[in-house]
């Protein structure tokens, strides 16, 4: 298409349309954090009692905090970095966000071998059964921000999809977790990496794939149905 | 310089009215913006691939990634690195595209036709031009819109610092972190 570039800009004038202007971050990561609130009152509303949280004699726990405090900077971390990602010209912001996320990651998974290490009563047959539970409670709790996420990497994200989608998870199930985590009652070390401080790391890796195609496919399509006629 | 910077300033105020008039629809102020930004995209093209025979599709292609994701700019943001990144991506994508293609094709000599003299030069050219694209795309955003601002559009320090809406010696201390970490990614010794 070499030197057509005068008439193509007559097309793309031609073509123009008005848009609706992606909303701002701040709108998005406060419509993540309100996503979260909804379903714990959700999850509240079907258990029929608050949240309890868990024994106080964790709470005075070192490892039980730094696993908390990580899974906290792992959720914001990951979601603005997937967020920020999608949108032309805050690569830098995205990349600071994505690698705050991974090291509080690593901050929750380090409490918990921690604990165990600490010598914390390790019962690994018991671990596993619940620590399933406790993955799936985290990822329902995340799966409306996550929605909100995707909606918006759909709309927006036309690079980098599959970054998008891992983080977007990440972000969300660390959201899930951190409730999980407070409220629940297992002491015992291999169930805490396991179901909290890795439940994040579970789900992003069962959903990246499958999301960043979705993802990539609808950031690709959404402009060329506005612009059908225009060059790919 | 003071001079310069009051240019540039005003061509960001005005790009990015035009964009935001554009985005409810402005035909009229589009036009503008499109004329106005052929020249400039041209040159940041043409100074990042070279003399590739492929750089005016690449800024059509700038021009219809820059159509297509107009949506996802912010009146709040600045008007030029958005378009940077936009262009920046485009310029990324074909050159990975000329990558895969390349890797398909069989050299000429392999079918028993010479190649022209030309060739290893324009070849040189090209690796050379495809290896900085990909250094300054491992560079953080800051650094490399520093580095791009200074030695690809030619703009002074002082010109690249208002452009950004920075100080101009935060500007020369991303720009000498840009070209350190340029000559480490090209393989060059640290200073």
């Amino acid at each position: 298409m070499s030197g057509r570039t005068e008439p193509l800009l007559n097309e793309l004038v031609r073509d123009l349309k008005p848009v609706h202007r992606i909303p701002t971050l701040r709108t998005i990561g406060v419509g993540v954090v309100a996503a979260w609130l909804v379903s714990i009152a959700i999850e509240w509303a079907v258990r029929g009692h608050a949240p309890e949280f868990g024994p106080v004699a964790l709470w005075g726990d070192p490892g039980f905090l730094v696993v908390l405090a990580g899974l906290g900077v792992a959720a914001v971390g990951a979601s603005l970095g997937a967020l920020a990602g999608a949108v032309p010209g805050r690569e830098d912001e995205a990349r600071l966000a994505l690698g705050s996320g991974l090291v509080g990651l690593a901050l929750a998974c380090a409490g918990g071998v921690g604990t165990l290490l600490a010598g914390g009563s390790a019962n690994a047959s018991l671990a596993f059964g619940d620590s399933v539970s406790c993955l799936v409670r985290a990822s329902l709790l995340g799966l409306a921000p996550a929605i909100i996420a995707w909606a918006f990497l759909s709309h927006t994200c036309t690079r980098r999809p599959y970054t998008g989608a891992g983080a977007s998870a990440l972000g969300a199930v660390a959201l899930g977790a951190i409730l999980v985590h407070a409220t629940c009652r297992a002491e015992n070390p291999i169930h805490m990496l396991l179901g909290h401080s890795l439940a994040p790391v579970w789900v992003a890796l069962a959903v990246t794939l499958p999301l960043g195609f979705a993802i990539g496919r609808l950031g690709r399509l959404a402009p060329r149905r506005q612009s059908p006629h225009l060059p790919s | 310089m003071h001079e310069g910077r009051t240019r540039n300033e005003a061509r960001e105020l005005r790009w990015r009215a035009w964009m935001i008039a554009a985005q409810s629809g402005d035909a009229a102020a589009y036009e503008k913006l499109l004329h106005e930004l052929l020249p400039y995209l041209r040159r940041f093209v043409q100074r990042r691939l070279g003399d590739s025979s492929v750089w005016e599709d690449v800024v059509q292609n700038v021009f219809v990634s820059a159509h297509r994701a107009r949506h996802t700019y912010r009146p709040e943001r600045p008007f030029g690195p958005w378009l940077h990144a936009v262009a920046r991506n485009a310029v990324i994508d074909q050159v990975r595209v000329r990558s895969r293609q390349s890797r398909r094709e069989t050299p000429l000599e392999a079918e028993g036709v010479p190649e022209p003299v030309a060739a290893p030069v324009r070849d040189t050219h090209e690796r050379l031009s495809k290896e900085m694209v990909r250094a300054l795309d491992a560079l953080p955003a800051s650094q490399r819109e520093a580095v791009e601002l200074i030695h690809v559009e030619g703009l002074s320090v002082a010109e690249a610092a208002a452009w950004v809406g920075i100080t101009r010696s935060a500007l020369k201390v991303r720009a000498h972190r840009g070209y350190r970490a340029l000559r480490l990614l090209l393989g060059g010794e640290p200073t």
